[in-house]
């Protein structure tokens, strides 16, 4: 039959090519099906790793419960008895306030800011200066605090030693808690103090009311500021110990 | 026997080089593996016919194997299985071939036969 050495040959040619993409895509494909299958193992594991993990926080969480009762009830034990004791328990209670750590309540100001209702169409050609800036909710607290404000709170978020308000592209965050207009500032101290602090001429609500944001205090004797809701740890402040002078 | 040869070859030497097709590629050279399956067995009827070109083999073979990665490639873009095509164009020739190879081994068969029994 296959006199023509030309056709062997070439037949003979595309035939090892055949056999060579066959054997190469028969590897191939076994190797795809058994990485797939690796996927999908590991995704098992990960979940069973996950599932462990969330078990183990929900056990310190209940853990953390109990101690903070524990400490709930020393201290109760510790109002009731007298002298030393209570002092000190004043002396928390007080270190408390000043920490942000529990709920607050007392005489004070809310004041509310929202943004500009003025749009693009009334000669307004950056939008921005329709919007609060984390700027000016810093200076309002700011006056705030120079005002003798006893507690903070944004949006029911607690004002403390190390808060920090910034900007994050559309929202603000206050203490890495996401923040939209309209913003409730509360503060706790003298009312007629705070608010003539912040309407002194050429002071903060002047200058955010110039620029069209709506801004409105009220005295309040009743206010509720809830307590900072993050964790405060310590790792690098230690405190000085004072060395008893030999006298 | 150099078509033997030529599957022997081809397999060890897709068995032993370290050549791996990804998973997004095995489409193309699935395509590629039917385009030559149809090559050969054109080849092997034209033999059989008595009609066979080089030219004609070896054009076909590269544009054939071609038109059909790249109709997969089209396809895959459009989210249509152009793909296809190819597999039931090709599919379709490689039973056509095989009849015509087969039927020429079957008009052979009975005169072999007529050989050995008039020896």
């Amino acid at each position: 039959m296959m006199k023509n050495w030309k056709a062997q040959v070439s037949i003979g040619l595309v035939v090892m090519v055949l056999a060579f993409l066959i054997a190469v895509q028969f590897k191939s494909v076994t190797k795809n099906y058994e990485a797939m299958q690796q996927t999908s193992i590991r995704t098992e594991e990960l979940q069973a790793d996950l599932k462990k993990e969330r078990e183990k926080s929900d056990d310190l969480q209940r853990q953390l419960d109990a101690y903070k009762n524990e400490v709930e009830e020393y201290r109760k034990e510790a109002e009731t008895s007298s002298g030393y004791y209570k002092l000190l328990s004043e002396q928390l209670t007080k270190a408390e306030i000043m920490a942000g750590l529990v709920d607050v309540q007392g005489q004070g100001i809310v004041v509310t800011l929202n943004d500009s209702q003025k749009r693009t169409g009334d000669n307004i050609t950056d939008l921005n200066v329709t919007l609060i800036h984390e700027d000016d909710l810093r200076r309002v607290v700011n006056e705030l605090s120079a005002a003798g404000a006893e507690a903070i709170a944004i949006n029911d978020s607690r004002i403390v030693s190390n808060s920090a308000i910034r900007c994050v592209g559309p929202v603000i965050l206050v203490n890495d808690e996401k923040m939209a207009p309209p913003y409730t500032v509360k503060a706790i101290g003298k009312p007629d103090q705070l608010t003539a602090a912040l309407n002194l001429n050429g002071g903060v609500i002047e200058m955010l009311r110039a620029f069209g944001f709506e801004v409105s205090i009220q005295q309040q004797s009743d206010i509720v500021i809830p307590k900072y809701n993050g964790t405060v740890t310590f790792q690098d402040a230690v405190p000085i110990e004072k060395e008893e002078t030999a006298q | 026997m150099i078509v033997i040869a030529g599957i022997v070859i081809g397999v060890l030497a897709g068995i032993f080089l370290p050549l791996h097709i990804p998973a997004a590629y095995s489409s193309y050279v699935a395509i590629a593996i039917v385009a030559s399956l149809d090559s050969v067995f054109g080849g092997l009827s034209a033999v059989s016919r008595k009609c066979f070109d080089l030219k004609i083999f070896v054009t076909g073979f590269f544009g054939n194997a071609l038109l059909a990665m790249g109709l997969t490639f089209i396809g895959k873009k459009l989210d249509v299985d152009l793909y296809l095509v190819a597999l039931i164009v090709f599919g379709t020739r490689l039973f056509n071939n095989f009849s015509i190879i087969r039927r020429y081994y079957l008009d052979k068969w009975p005169i072999r036969r007529k050989v050995k029994d008039s020896v």
